[in-house]
């Protein structure tokens, strides 16, 4: 089926198409007035479920962009291997698609040959049944006094833009998750006492 | 029953605790003598930076809430953000506070008197700025009487208190004895 489309991808096709499927998510805790603390740790659970697999794009990763208020992030659990065509997903800091050259990271990508732990190199994770993808991290608040971004997207794309497939028509739609900033808590001091 | 009251009545004093105030400013009597002592409510997780304006030195305490500072070498006069401290969380840092500390001084005089005969009667004492105490040997309610302090040089101090501070001064005063003839020989 995919060497049919093989040859199918030489003509010419430039439209891109929205592959995600429906995605949700969790903070834990949830945010006070848009903001989080300064030192603050929160729990993201992420959700997709289903990826229309345009021109055979299959999902290759999560990629993750983060404001410059997030001090750290922590991978806490990955999404498990839908497709079963061997390979798992792993946690990668920067993955760079031999298809299009472009970087993606950090993030959750499919690693289909397991020996070289490169996702950027191989195919994605084939949408085989409806599938559901999920994965939690852990995210740290900075220790800064100005007030910073705590921006959360998750960008699902497919294997022809972050891996080695040979078509992208699969866009590169951000999902919004959160946008708002750091907890400005200036420390306050009371009169100077004497004796 | 009677020595357990006792006891308990013994140990009360023990555990009073050190007055502070956040009068402003803070007075301080001249010449300083030993270290006082500044804080700020205590903030867990806070670090405080302190500062003090010459020549005051901090002896103790910095980064903490609490400090000690040694203004022996300060003359008197009102000295304007003396102690000054901010506090810093989390990268961030407040707003500063500050302190002014007056070195405050009095100088007492005692207006000069004598000297005495020992017959002389009771004179009063005069002192500025008024208000003090006189004390010494032939003072009397405020007056100085040579046949009560006898013949010889005697020291009188006068003690004026202020805001909290205790200034002192002294004169000699100098009473002499009536003399003394033998009598008159003749051939």
């Amino acid at each position: 089926m995919r060497a049919l489309f093989f040859i199918l991808s030489f003509l010419p096709l430039v439209v891109f198409g929205q592959c995600n499927g429906f995605q949700s998510f969790t903070l834990n805790p949830q945010p006070v007035n848009n903001q989080y603390n300064p030192g603050q740790v929160v729990q993201l659970c992420y959700t997709m479920v289903g990826y229309n697999e345009i021109s055979a794009n299959w999902l290759e990763g999560f990629d993750l962009t983060l404001g410059s208020g997030w001090s750290n992030v922590t991978p806490l659990s990955a999404p498990s291997n839908c497709g079963g065509g061997g390979g798992s997903w792993i946690w990668a800091n920067s993955v760079t698609s031999s298809a299009t050259g472009n970087q993606f990271g950090p993030g959750y990508f499919f690693n289909l040959n397991m020996n070289d732990n490169n996702p950027g190199n191989d195919f994605g994770d084939q949408n085989t049944s409806n599938c559901t993808w999920s994965f939690c991290l852990s995210l740290t608040v900075s220790n800064s006094c100005s007030p910073q971004s705590l921006l959360i997207q998750v960008t699902p794309g497919g294997d022809g833009t972050m891996g080695s497939w040979i078509n992208n028509s699969c866009a590169l739609t951000p999902f919004n998750i959160f946008n708002g900033t750091t907890n400005q808590i200036l420390p306050t001091i009371g009169l100077i006492s004497h004796n | 029953m009677k020595k357990f009251l006792f006891l308990l009545l013994t140990l009360i004093p023990i555990v009073t605790f050190a007055q502070f105030s956040s009068i402003n400013p803070d007075t301080i009597c001249y010449p300083a003598i030993g270290n006082s002592t500044y804080q700020v409510p205590n903030t867990p997780g806070y670090t405080y930076t302190w500062s003090v304006l010459a020549p005051g030195q901090i002896t103790s305490g910095q980064g903490t809430n609490q400090i000690t500072v040694d203004w022996s070498s300060a003359n008197s006069g009102l000295i304007v953000n003396a102690v000054s401290v901010f506090a810093t969380s989390n990268g961030c840092q407040s707003t500063p506070v500050s302190l002014n500390v007056f070195i405050y001084q009095v100088t007492p005089v005692i207006n000069q008197i004598g000297a005495f005969c020992i017959s002389d009667g009771c004179v009063n004492l005069s002192s500025s700025p008024v208000g003090g105490i006189f004390s010494g040997n032939g003072v009397q309610i405020g007056q100085f009487c040579p046949n009560l302090a006898g013949a010889g040089t005697h020291q009188i101090t006068y003690t004026y208190q202020s805001g909290g501070c205790i200034f002192t001064t002294t004169i000699d005063v100098v009473v002499n004895p009536i003399p003394v003839l033998s009598p008159i020989q003749h051939n």
